[in-house]
C-alpha cells in the first residue's frame, strides 16, 4: 500500500488539524471496499486516532500510546504511560504528545517512542495537547489551564479556574479558546495566559471549540450550540438541540456540522445558526465529525457518512462504535478505532 | 439477543433443559416463574455489621419530594433540587440542622461512595445536578473531596453521561469496568455463586471500591422500570451495579432479578455500607428501560424519594410506576402473558405493551424477606412533601 498524490499522509490533531476545518479538503470520501488490516489493542479506545506519515497513533483504556505501521498493521512500538488514557494525541514536528489519566502529560519521540518530557497536573487530562509556536497547550482536570514549552514541557504560564477541563484548546497566534465545567467558554492570551474574555452557556462545557472567521462555536451540556464573537464574547447565536451537547464542531464552507447526545448530527450556518439539515445517525452523539470533500463522517454506534450538503447518509459501516472517536480520512484509506478496543484500516 | 426458540433448541444442560421443558408446557397458561437454582453468597470475612446498613436507621419511612420547577424542558435545575434534597433530609431525620441530619449518616473521616445509575444515559441517568447537591452536604459535614468517589461498574456509560465534566475539582471518579471482560476492579472474595442457565461462570464479585475502599455509600438510582426486574430503583442500582457478571441471570423471557437482586445486596459489607438512598425522579422512566432513549417514556417528574430502607423506597417507586402505566394504557409491571412477550428489543422499546422478560417485581418483597426493609405499602410510613406548587 503505498500513497499516492492525493492521499493525506499527515492527520496530526483531533480533526485532522487544529483549524478544525475537518480532514480531506477537496478529496473524495468513497464508501470502503474492504478491510486491510485490523489490530486488537488491550482495552477500550475512547479517543481519537492521528496520522503522521506510516504511523498511526492510537492512544488506548490499557495505558499504552500504540504506534501502528498502517503499511503492515502492525506494531511498530508502544509507551506505557501506566494508566488508562482518554486524551487524543497530537503531533508537533518529531513529537507526539498526549495526556493520560494519571495528570501527566507525555511528548515522545514519534519514531521510536522514546520520551521526550513529561509535565505532571493534578488532575486527569483527557483533553488533546494543541501546540501553537513552540506552546502545548491543554487543560486537565484539576481545574487549571496549561502552556507549556512544546520542546522542554517546562510550564510557561497556567490559568487556574476552579473547574474541570474537558475541552481541548482551539490556538491561534494571539488566543487560545477551550470549554470549562464552570459553564463558560474562554479566551486566554497565548502568551501570558491573561483572560480576554469568557462567556457562559447554561452548564458545563465538554466540547472542544473551533473557531470560524469570526465566530467561536462550541456545544454544550445545556442542550445547545453557541456562536461567540471571537473578539469580545459576545453572543451572535443559540441553537437549541434536544439533549447535550458534547461533539465538537467540524467547520466546512459556511457550515457546521456537530453531533448532539439526541442522536442527530446537525448542519447549522456558521452566521445565523439556522440549521441546514440534521440527520439521525443513533441513539447519541458524542464524538466529533469530520469533513471530507461533500461529505461528513461520524463514529456512533457504527461508522456513517453523509452527504454534506443534505444529510442523507451515502454509506454505513457496522464498525467503529465510539464515544469519542473520529476517523482519519486519508483519500484512499479510511483508520479507525472504537470500544471494543479494535483499530481498522479500510481501503 | 437470543430469541426464545434459539434458546430453547441450544438449551441442553442439566438445569437449563429441565427449565425449558417447563416453560413450554408453562405456554399453554400464564407463564410461571421456573424455581431459582441454590444461591450462595461468601461475604468479606470478619466484617462487622454496622447498624446504619440496609433497612438503616428509619425502616419503613419514604419521604418524596416534588418540585414542578426542578425540571423544565428537560433540564434539571439544581437550585430546586438543592431545596428538595434539605427539606426531605430534615423530614427523614427530623432533624432542623443540615449539619446533624447528614451527620447521623456520615462522619467526616468518612470515605464516601455515590453510587450513580448512568445506563440510560444521556436520556435518563442519575442528575448531576443532584450529586453535585449530594457533594456540597458531604463537604459541609467535612468529608474532604478526595473522600468522595463516584461509582459505576461501566466507564462507558459513565462518559456517554459526561459525568466526569459535572464534577467539581479534586472529586474522584470511579467506572469500575468498560464494557471489557475485567476482573481487575473486583474482590475475589466477596461473591454470589449460583447456576442459571449452565453459564461457564457461575460467580459474580463484589467490587473492590465497595468492599475495600469506602465506608459509606449514598445510593443514587433512578425512577425507571425495568425490563427483566419490574423496576430498577434502589436494590437493583446497589446489588446489579456493584457485583459483576450479572447479565447471566437472564435468559430472555426468564430472569432471576428475584431473587439475585436482594440477596446480592444483603451480603456484606455492601448491606452495612448503604445507608442512605435518593432516588432521583426528575425523570421517570415508565417503559423501555434500563436503556431507552424514547423521550415519549420518559416523564419529566421533578420528584426525590428518599430513605434508608431500600425495600420500601422502591414499594413506592413500583407503585408509582405502576400507576403511571396503567394512566398510559401500558402493560402491568406483573404482567404474565406470554402472548406480549417478545424477542425483539426494538419492539420492546416502542411498544409499552411489550415484554422482552416475564418481569420480576417481586425483587422488592424478596429482598423485603431478607431483612432488608418494608414492602408492604401499608406499613410505610409515606410523607410526601410539595414544594413551588
Amino acid at each position: 500500500m503505498g500513497h499516492s498524490s492525493n492521499q493525506t499522509s499527515r492527520w496530526v490533531a483531533l480533526m485532522s488539524d487544529s483549524t478544525r476545518t475537518g480532514g480531506l479538503g477537496p478529496k473524495p470520501a468513497p464508501a470502503p471496499k474492504g478491510l486491510l488490516w485490523r489490530v486488537r489493542l488491550g482495552r477500550s479506545v475512547s479517543s481519537a486516532p492521528v496520522l503522521g506519515g506510516d504511523l498511526l497513533f492510537v492512544t488506548c483504556l490499557d495505558g499504552f500510546l500504540h504506534a501502528v505501521n498502517v503499511r503492515t498493521g502492525r506494531h511498530a512500538w508502544q509507551f506505557n504511560a501506566g494508566s488508562p488514557i482518554h486524551s487524543t494525541p497530537s503531533l508537533s514536528g518529531s513529537k507526539v504528545l498526549f495526556g493520560c489519566d494519571n495528570g501527566r502529560v507525555y511528548a515522545l519521540d514519534c519514531a521510536s517512542g522514546r520520551e521526550m518530557w513529561a509535565t505532571q497536573t493534578e488532575g486527569e487530562v483527557w483533553t488533546s495537547p494543541v501546540v501553537l509556536d513552540g506552546k502545548a497547550f491543554f487543560g486537565s482536570a484539576d481545574g487549571i489551564f496549561y502552556a507549556v514549552d512544546s520542546e522542554s514541557g517546562k510550564t510557561e504560564w497556567f490559568r487556574n479556574l476552579g473547574s474541570r477541563v474537558y475541552s481541548t484548546a482551539y490556538a491561534m497566534p494571539n488566543r487560545v479558546y477551550f470549554g470549562c465545567s464552570d459553564n463558560r467558554l474562554y479566551c486566554l492570551a497565548t502568551k501570558s495566559g491573561r483572560v480576554i474574555w469568557s462567556a457562559p452557556t447554561g452548564n458545563v462545557i465538554d466540547s472542544s471549540p473551533a473557531v470560524a472567521g469570526n465566530r467561536v462555536l462550541v456545544g454544550s451540556e445545556d442542550f445547545s450550540v453557541y456562536a461567540f464573537d471571537a473578539d469580545d464574547g459576545s453572543e451572535r447565536w443559540k441553537f437549541d438541540t434536544g439533549l447535550g451537547v458534547s461533539s465538537s464542531p467540524a467547520v466546512g464552507g459556511e457550515t457546521a456540522f456537530i453531533g448532539s447526545k439526541d442522536g442527530f448530527l446537525y448542519a447549522l450556518d456558521i452566521h445565523t445558526g439556522r440549521l441546514r439539515w440534521k440527520s439521525q445517525v443513533g441513539n447519541c452523539i458524542t464524538a466529533p465529525p469530520v469533513i471530507g470533500d461533500g461529505i461528513v463522517c461520524i463514529q456512533a454506534g457504527a461508522l456513517s457518512t453523509h452527504d454534506a450538503s443534505t444529510g442523507k447518509i451515502i454509506w454505513t459501516a457496522e464498525l467503529g462504535s465510539s464515544l469519542q472517536s473520529a476517523p482519519v480520512l486519508t483519500g484512499s484509506n479510511i483508520y479507525l478505532t472504537g470500544n471494543q478496543g479494535m483499530v481498522y484500516a479500510l481501503e | 439477543m437470543m430469541k426464545r426458540r434459539t434458546f430453547l433448541k441450544n438449551a441442553c444442560l442439566g438445569y437449563a433443559g429441565s427449565l425449558a421443558r417447563r416453560l413450554k408446557a408453562d405456554e399453554a397458561k400464564l407463564f410461571t416463574q421456573p424455581e431459582t437454582p441454590p444461591i450462595h453468597t461468601h461475604g468479606l470475612p470478619g466484617y462487622e455489621p454496622s447498624p446504619l446498613g440496609m433497612p438503616g436507621l428509619y425502616p419503613g419511612k419514604v419521604v418524596e419530594v416534588f418540585d414542578p420547577r426542578a425540571i423544565s424542558n428537560n433540564r434539571v435545575s439544581e437550585p430546586a433540587v438543592r431545596r428538595m434534597l434539605d427539606a426531605g433530609m430534615r423530614e427523614l431525620t427530623g432533624k432542623s440542622s443540615l449539619l446533624d441530619a447528614w451527620s447521623l449518616f456520615v462522619k467526616p473521616n468518612d470515605v464516601v461512595g455515590i453510587k450513580i445509575n448512568p445506563s440510560g444515559a444521556p436520556a435518563c441517568y442519575s442528575s448531576p445536578e443532584l450529586v453535585r447537591e449530594i457533594i456540597r452536604c458531604l463537604e459541609l459535614i467535612g468529608v474532604p473531596r478526595h473522600n468522595i468517589v463516584i461509582y459505576d461498574r461501566y466507564s462507558y456509560e459513565v462518559e456517554m453521561g459526561s459525568f466526569q465534566a459535572f464534577l467539581p475539582v479534586g472529586i474522584r471518579l470511579v467506572g469500575i469496568e468498560n464494557g471489557w471482560p475485567d476482573l481487575s476492579g473486583y474482590d475475589m472474595n466477596v461473591y454470589c455463586e449460583a447456576n442459571f442457565f449452565g453459564e461457564w461462570e457461575t460467580r459474580s464479585y463484589l467490587a473492590c471500591v465497595v468492599s475495600r475502599e469506602v465506608t459509606k455509600i449514598i445510593n443514587v438510582p433512578t425512577l425507571k422500570d425495568h425490563s427483566a426486574s419490574g423496576v430498577t430503583g434502589c436494590l437493583k442500582n446497589l446489588g446489579y451495579g456493584s457485583f459483576n457478571n450479572v447479565a447471566r441471570s437472564h435468559h430472555q423471557p426468564i430472569t432471576f432479578t428475584d431473587p439475585l437482586i436482594g440477596i446480592m445486596c444483603s451480603v456484606e459489607p455492601l448491606r452495612s455500607k448503604a445507608v442512605l438512598h435518593i432516588m432521583d425522579g426528575m425523570r421517570e422512566v415508565w417503559h423501555g428501560g434500563p436503556l431507552t432513549q424514547v423521550q415519549k417514556f420518559i416523564a419529566q417528574s421533578g420528584l426525590l424519594i428518599l430513605g434508608t430502607d431500600p425495600v420500601a423506597v422502591d414499594t413506592i417507586e413500583l407503585e408509582t410506576i405502576e400507576k403511571k402505566r396503567k394512566l398510559e394504557g401500558a402493560l402491568s409491571l406483573w404482567d404474565r402473558n406470554p402472548e406480549n412477550i417478545t424477542p425483539d428489543s426494538n419492539e420492546y422499546y416502542y411498544n409499552p405493551n411489550k415484554n422482552l422478560f416475564y418481569r420480576q417485581p417481586g425483587h422488592i418483597s424478596a429482598a423485603g424477606k431478607l431483612g432488608l426493609g418494608v414492602s408492604d405499602l401499608h406499613k410505610i410510613d409515606r410523607r410526601r412533601i410539595e414544594l413551588g406548587t
